[in-house]
């Protein structure tokens, strides 16, 4: 990480080229008229870019920048990124303040670098009173996931008069990831996958605020005196409380099959682009499923095979489905898998009793004793989802019908920038017959 | 979001401003009248949600017809190039008003506006386009300001909804991000840079070298008019412009004696500005030419123009004289001077024919001279002497010396006029007996409409027409036919052209003279240096004509004339010799001001030696104060700053009292630290805690670290702990900064 803070810099500019034209040209009409009114705008423009100079430099020289930690965005979705400006100075107050994100490394970069993941954006702040500290947005539209690297923040303005440009560049190391795109599915395509739904489903083996009895205890202090078992405590003489039963709600548990390497999976020869974008989406697939049933209120746990990742356990909470999102975003398909016989072994707990859902990119491979396990592949993704959260769902149909087959999902984003893939073929969700759909 | 919401209203007006600007400098009422409207009406049909626009074809249409239009404007005007290009740009304007304005068309135009500005100024040094273009100036930066922002918000949020995709359905919108007061402080940063841009372009009007390549680019030199209004150095009866009934001023002036009193007379004063004693013919008087003797006036001595016979009958005139505008003017006086002298050293032609002083350089607007005349004890007696005159000069050629003569001869047998023509006394009375035959007995009378007077064939003279048929005319005919006459028996006669001041105001004492006070008498010799003053229009006529007392309107328009005048005087007439004035007085006044200073100083410092009885000693104990003196500033300004570095580092703005007091005692130790680490190129990003800091940034610098560390962490105790340090706690930190200091200079 460079300790170098701050670099203050007049960068050229083009309008303060012409200008400077412009200020050559008046002063030489002015010489030979000797036109005195004439002199006078040329003392006005010599004072204009005396000024430029001037006041840029003193907006910029007290002033501070921070990036705010976006902590995480989604493809599809915008990922704003906020910036807290500080203006130092007592009296001058900063305008026109532009903010842009550089990468370290050129415009290309390190892997790292967000502009591989994210179109560019800059943020515009209006003003910034003396004294004040004002925050400023920049939104990005993440086009992949993965982990994105800030690191420089350029501050510039070429106010009051747009001739000169100062700016001051601030290295602000930071990552950010970005999870893979959600989409919506499609009603009842959860309640297949679990079809006893919710209520009275399962009972979990201690106290909650279920409904049904689940046994007495003495009385403490904070206890709703609600619960208080009159007729027990008064016979014996002893004041105790009903606990109730905890619900326990349905389970489910994705797996996400990427043992088979991308280059060996059915796609038309040559075809590694869609292969990968086969494996992006059944990874959208996954992360899908995840969040839908995690709104629905099922816990949720996730076992990816192929990759060195320890599989999560099933659970439900906000933290628990960051925790899951963000290790479906930080998957490296560049890496090395594991075949699946070696995989799938000791991933999967009998115990949990959660419903399975095998998401693979390409074809469905089963798993050994887990033949009732739901399997579905990438290509059934728009079968089982209605858009991507977010979107207008007509305008996307409406948009596919008007583009035909060869750009599909209208602007809708791919899961690459490289030029899009065929659609994939229309499936339909398979239980437990080992073969793809 | 109010601040970029005026910004539409106040483009359109800083265009319509530059329309008038041009218009102004054109000095066309019609290209106003015609483009103003258009201007004016685009407004109403443009803007608002039911705005109707031009499509762009349409305009690039009309684009092409304003440069077909250019083509044929330039041949038709091809002395007025600059005319032609800016009525192009007003056409421009009118085309781009009427178009849908992004911030890009705003940006055309402003730079059309500030086109027709600079087009302004290249026509016209005029007050009411000098006015124009202040305010514009003033808005201008306002607008161009205001433009930065509005065009970066416009920037923003196209980029911002073009990045948008298509189907997105959470679509925001985009609002600027400011703080609080942002239109206050809006104001308030463009006042300053008003003030400043104004100090800096003065500084650059004033310090750029004048008369430096001018000329260079010839062709487009536009040659500015310094005509004195209504006077000129000669007069042309078939013209007859000079003669008006404007009351637009031309000048005051204030006539002081030789005692200093101001004079004011019950007659009018007629300022005879120059002379013209050549006629050439078909109405046509000009100046005889002849060599002028220039020389040099130095204050306070007096330029000898005429040998004075005696000196008791030196009469002395003494002028102030503010006029309206600056540029070639003569001396003005009463009588024909015979010596002169100014105020500021000046060089001068005179004419001793013709008893006429011109300045070489041009007259400043403000000019102060007096001149002497020899009172009318030289009007000649007795006979005139051989070779005084001829009876034909050789310098009027008038057409029909006949006719002349036989009206002039008529006349002076009806007025009785006989006696010896070779006596100055019969030319006095001749030249009163023909005088009164003008003004009175002639029938003639005085007009300034010429209308009726038609000339029967194009060789026929004006004064001739003007003696034996119209008889209508203003005081030249009357002037020219008195001189024609005198002339005609051989009398010598000449013109004298200048201004007739009735306007006196008694409690200023200073005359005001219009443009209608302009005049014409004759001047006929009476002496051998004598020309005593005769005037045939009819005096009646003529009081009335010229007593008329000043409006509201006309004292209005006077005092915008005194503002125009300095206007061109201070502004428009810049010139290098006035540079050079305002340098050597800038140099003057601060040598005497740091003369002055060190004086006062020492009488000070002498004073207060005398007043303890140190003697010399005493010198040296105040050297030693004002040392001390000196020291204890150095230190307090030092003091402050570290103090003010203390209260912003450490964010202690909110704290009050006796706590904050304490955190400024103490907690030195701290800043200290990030000078240290900044000093040897470590310096602590603002953003990054300092315990993160040590933990990443000085891992190959263990003792580092852990200095960074135990300093951070008696800092925290002090600071967000509220742990009151004990001097020894405090003393500890501060070695701790000078080991610190030594680590990182050795690594």
């Amino acid at each position: 990480m460079s300790l170098t803070a701050i670099v203050r810099r007049v960068q050229p500019h083009v309008p303060g080229l012409i200008y400077t034209g412009l200020l050559m040209l008046v002063t030489v009409a002015a010489m030979n008229n000797q036109n005195n009114l004439l002199f006078w705008v040329m003392g006005v423009m010599v004072s204009v870019l005396v000024i430029s100079a001037g006041a840029s430099a003193l907006m910029m020289w007290s002033f501070r920048i921070r990036r705010i930690d976006p902590r995480h965005g989604s493809v599809g979705e915008p990922l704003i990124v906020r910036y807290a400006l500080t203006n130092r100075r007592r009296l001058i107050s900063a305008f026109n303040i532009h903010i842009q994100e550089r990468t370290a490394g050129g415009e290309a970069g390190n892997a790292g670098n967000w502009r591989r993941l994210m179109s560019d954006a800059s943020a515009w702040v209006m003003h910034v009173g003396p004294r004040e500290t004002v925050h400023g947005e920049a939104i990005f539209w993440p086009l992949r996931r993965g982990k994105v690297m800030f690191d420089r923040i350029v501050v510039s303005t070429t106010f009051p008069f747009g001739i000169v440009r100062k700016s001051i560049t601030i290295s602000q190391p930071q990552h950010t990831l970005i999870f893979p795109m959600l989409y919506q599915l499609r009603r009842g395509v959860l309640g297949a996958i679990s079809p006893a739904g919710l209520i009275g489903s399962k009972v979990a083996q201690h106290a909650g605020a279920g409904d049904d009895y689940y046994g007495i205890r003495e009385l403490k202090p904070g206890d709703n005196i609600r619960h208080v078992a009159w007729k027990r405590s008064a016979r014996t003489d002893e004041m105790v409380v009903i606990e109730r039963t905890s619900p326990s709600p349905a389970r489910i548990r994705v797996i996400l099959d990427l043992t088979t390497a991308t280059q060996k999976l059915h796609v038309e020869p040559g075809g590694l682009a869609e292969a990968r974008e086969l494996e992006e989406r059944a990874i959208s697939l996954a992360a899908s499923i995840l969040h839908e049933a995690d709104l629905e209120g099922y816990q949720v746990g996730l076992t990816v095979l192929g990759i060195d990742m320890p599989a999560i356990s099933v659970r439900r909470n906000p933290w628990h489905l960051r925790r899951i999102m963000a290790a479906l975003a930080s998957i490296d398909l560049d890496g090395n898998r594991t075949p699946l016989e070696a995989a799938g072994r000791g991933k999967i707990r009998d115990a949990e009793r959660a419903s399975l859902v095998v998401v693979s990119p390409d074809r469905v491979q089963p798993l050994t004793g887990r033949e009732n396990a739901w399997y579905l592949t990438a290509r059934q993704l728009e079968s089982l989802t209605v858009a991507p959260i977010g979107w207008d769902a007509s305008k996307l149909a409406r948009s596919h019908e008007n583009e035909g087959s060869d750009e599909p999902g209208g602007g809708m984003p791919s899961h690459q920038p490289s030029p899009q893939p065929s659609p994939p073929g229309r499936g339909k969700a398979t239980k437990g017959s080992g073969a793809a759909a | 979001m109010k601040l970029l919401r005026t910004f539409p209203a106040l483009a359109f007006a800083l265009v319509l401003l530059g329309i008038a600007g041009f218009c102004a400098a054109q000095e066309s009422v019609q290209l106003l009248l015609v483009a103003g409207t258009l201007a004016a009406m685009s407004w109403y049909i443009t803007e608002g949600p039911r705005g109707k626009t031009l499509p762009r074809w349409v305009s690039n249409i009309l684009v092409i017809g304003v440069c077909l239009n250019v083509c044929v404007d330039v041949f038709q005007n091809r002395q007025d190039l600059l005319g032609v290009l800016g009525r192009s740009v007003v056409w421009l304007t009118l085309i781009k008003l009427y178009e849908r304005r992004t911030a890009r068309d705003y940006a055309h135009l402003l730079t059309l506006s500030l086109l027709l500005m600079m087009t302004g100024c290249l026509k016209s040094n005029g007050f009411l386009f000098g006015v124009l273009l202040v305010v514009y100036a003033g808005l201008g930066l306002y607008v161009l300001l205001l433009y930065q922002l509005y065009a970066w918000y416009e920037r923003s949020r196209n980029a911002r909804q073009s990045a948008i995709p298509a189907d997105y359905r959470l679509v925001g919108p985009l609002k600027p991000i400011a703080g609080r007061l942002a239109g206050l402080h809006f104001r308030t940063q463009t006042v300053s840079i008003g003030i400043v841009g104004a100090a800096v372009s003065v500084l650059a009007f004033l310090v750029f070298p004048r008369g430096v390549g001018a000329g260079m680019l010839g062709a487009l030199h536009v040659p500015s008019s310094d005509r004195m209004p209504q006077f000129s150095w000669q007069v042309d009866l078939n013209v007859g412009g000079r003669i008006s009934q404007s009351r637009r001023k031309v000048m005051s002036l204030q006539l002081s004696d030789g005692r200093g009193r101001v004079v004011s007379t019950r007659e009018p004063l007629r300022l005879r500005g120059t002379v013209l004693d050549r006629y050439e013919g078909l109405g046509r008087w000009r100046e005889q030419r002849g060599r002028p003797r220039r020389m040099g006036v130095a204050p306070p001595t007096a330029a000898v123009l005429e040998d004075v016979h005696d000196a008791g009958q030196i009469l002395t005139q003494r002028f102030d004289l503010v006029r309206m505008s600056s540029g070639s003017a003569p001396l003005f006086s009463v009588y024909a001077p015979v010596s002169v002298e100014t105020d500021k050293a000046a060089r001068l032609d005179y004419d001793s024919a013709r008893q006429v002083i011109k300045t070489v350089e041009g007259s400043p607007r403000l000019m102060s001279y007096t001149v002497y005349a020899q009172r009318n004890g030289e009007e000649g007696v007795g006979t005139i002497e051989r070779g005084a005159w001829s009876p034909q000069p050789p310098w009027f050629v008038a057409a029909d010396q006949d006719t002349l003569r036989g009206i002039a001869e008529t006349v002076l047998a009806q007025a009785g006029v006989e006696g010896d023509r070779e006596t100055w006394q019969w030319r006095r009375d001749a030249a009163s007996a023909l005088t009164r035959y003008l003004q009175t007995t002639g029938g003639f009378t005085y007009t300034t409409d010429l209308s009726m007077v038609k000339r029967r064939d194009l060789s026929e003279d004006p004064i001739i027409l003007f003696l034996t048929h119209s008889k209508r005319g203003h005081c030249e005919f009357f002037a020219s036919g008195l001189a024609a006459l005198c002339q005609s028996v051989g009398i010598r006669a000449r013109l004298a052209v200048g201004y007739v001041a009735y306007e006196h105001e008694p409690g200023l004492g200073w005359y005001n003279v219009v443009e209608s006070n302009a005049h014409a008498w004759v001047e006929v010799q009476t002496g051998p240096r004598y020309w005593a003053t005769f005037d045939p229009t009819p005096s009646a006529t003529l009081r009335e004509m010229h007593a008329s007392q000043s409006t509201v309107a006309d004292r209005l328009r006077w005092a915008y004339q005194t503002f125009e005048g300095d206007w061109s005087d201070t502004i428009a007439g810049f010139d290098d010799t006035a540079q050079t004035e305002i340098i050597e007085n800038l140099n003057q006044g601060w040598f005497s001001r740091i003369r002055s200073a060190w004086d006062s100083v020492r009488a000070w410092m002498e004073r207060v030696n005398q007043r303890f009885y140190y003697g010399p000693a005493g010198y040296i104990w105040m050297g030693i104060v004002g040392l001390a003196l000196v020291i204890a500033i150095v230190a307090l300004v030092k003091l402050m700053r570290r103090s003010m570095a203390i209260k912003s580092t450490l964010q202690l703005q909110h704290l009050r009292g006796r706590e904050y007091q304490r955190m400024l005692r103490q907690l030195g130790f701290y800043l200290d630290m990030l000078g240290v680490l900044k000093r040897n190129g470590m310096a602590k990003p603002h953003w990054q805690p300092p315990l993160e800091f040590a933990r990443l940034e000085l891992v190959g610098q263990a003792r580092a670290a852990e200095l960074v560390r135990e300093i951070t962490g008696v800092f925290y105790e002090a600071r967000y702990g509220r742990k009151k340090l004990e001097r020894d706690e405090v003393e500890r930190a501060r070695q701790m900064v000078e080991e610190l200091s030594g680590v990182v200079a050795r690594s």
